[in-house]
């Protein structure tokens, strides 16, 4: 059983090895890096506070990644900055998509990053914890807190729009 | 068989057991139109592989913020080894309802008291002689009796942020009052920084529950963790 001070080291390193990685979540959802570090922070205080809920077997991403999608539900809710909220479930499939009407700036370097950026935000979360964070279904399940058929779903509901905003036969 | 697209993108992400994967790229063999289907979620993965570089380098605020959450965290378990130095030696608690009176370094005096409790602002007993002597001598867990009556026992000792030697301990009047208090040496004597005065109940004193204004001030005066006997030796030389 390590002391309280080597599992709080342990602790502190792990964090600040993953605030790259909370920092890219973060932006993927608010995309706004002062509101994506504001969320970092929020993110690492709330983790602190609740260090000894968090079981040093259990990945620390899968974990502290919670903590921020909440923080930033907190964040939407409490100022409403977020124009109304359309639960994405509800929608058909999204926004409306054409392979033909793919623009030349998406056929470039920055095509998937415009791409992701007219997902439903539901099936970018997804798509970034799976296809950048490398995350299994059952990790985001649990950071989304939601069946891992939900997120299987969204999942495959992005990959489907993605390919045809990117012209993928 | 035909599969849906969660399950062939599942193929796709490698998520699927092995013999659930071999049966669906069997069934892919024979079915075109799945083969399709499975591969837009090949390339579609592979289409986000520019986006998997390395993270940029958080800010240096960032790390410096969770550095210092770290040291507080450090702070804050050293302070609660201190109450379970308590419980190692079993000093019984008070109970909740305690009635506290606080001193303050600066002489200001807050006193507190419950409706059962007549005397909540006396706080006799730190003018005891031979108080000053067993703070510069005494090691910590030790008990003894005072000359005036009533006996204390050293908690433990730790240095302010700055740099103040301190010792918390319990004096325990003979009238079956128990103070909680912390005193720093200054040049050749002890000033005392805090004072808890705890109503005494039948079975005991000093309460890990009552602590929070201790907390408080070990927080403020950035206490350090407790000294080792060694280290807690050293200091008193």
């Amino acid at each position: 059983m390590p002391s309280d001070k080597n599992r709080i080291d342990r602790f502190e390193e792990d964090l600040i090895n993953l605030l790259p990685n909370l920092r890219r979540f973060a932006l993927s959802l608010c995309r706004n890096p002062d509101i994506a570090d504001d969320l970092v922070q929020i993110t690492v205080e709330r983790a602190f506070a609740a260090r000894n809920h968090y079981d040093p077997a259990t990945p620390l991403a899968a974990w502290t990644f919670r903590i921020l999608r909440n923080a930033w539900i907190d964040m939407t809710r409490k100022t409403r900055n977020h124009g109304a909220q359309i639960p994405i479930d509800d929608m058909a499939d999204g926004p409306s998509v054409d392979g033909r009407q793919v623009t030349e700036a998406r056929l470039m370097l920055g095509s998937v990053e415009a791409a992701m950026a007219e997902l439903p935000d539901q099936q970018r979360e997804v798509m970034v914890l799976v296809c950048i964070e490398d995350m299994t279904y059952a990790e985001v399940a649990e950071i989304l807190e939601t069946p891992i058929g939900t997120v299987m779903s969204r999942l495959s509901r992005a990959r489907i729009n993605l390919a045809k905003m990117l012209g993928i036969e | 068989m035909t599969y849906s697209d969660d399950i062939l993108m599942a193929l796709a992400d490698k998520e699927l057991p092995a013999d659930m994967a071999a049966r669906v790229q069997a069934a892919m063999e024979a079915d075109p139109d799945m083969a399709a289907r499975y591969a837009i979620f090949v390339k579609s993965r592979a289409a986000m592989a520019g986006l998997r570089r390395t993270p940029d380098p958080a800010p240096e605020a960032l790390v410096a913020h969770v550095r210092r959450l770290a040291a507080e965290a450090r702070a804050e378990e050293a302070r609660s080894n201190v109450v379970s130095l308590r419980d190692w030696r079993r000093i019984p608690a008070l109970p909740m309802s305690i009635a506290a009176a606080i001193a303050l370094a600066a002489g200001l005096f807050v006193g507190m008291q419950t409706a059962h409790d007549g005397g909540g602002s006396e706080l006799a007993g730190l003018g005891q002689p031979g108080l000053t002597d067993a703070l510069g001598q005494l090691p910590s867990g030790e008990r003894k009796p005072l000359k005036g009556g009533g006996e204390m026992v050293v908690i433990g000792s730790f240095l302010t942020g700055d740099g103040a030697l301190c010792r918390e301990f319990e004096y325990d009047g003979p009238d079956g009052r128990t103070l909680v208090s912390v005193a720093c040496r200054q040049g050749e004597s002890w000033e005392t920084r805090l004072t808890i005065a705890a109503q005494a109940s039948d079975d005991g004193y000093a309460p890990a529950s009552s602590l929070e204004t201790l907390d408080a001030w070990l927080t403020a005066t950035e206490a350090s963790p407790v000294l080792s006997p060694e280290e807690e030796m050293a200091a008193l030389q």
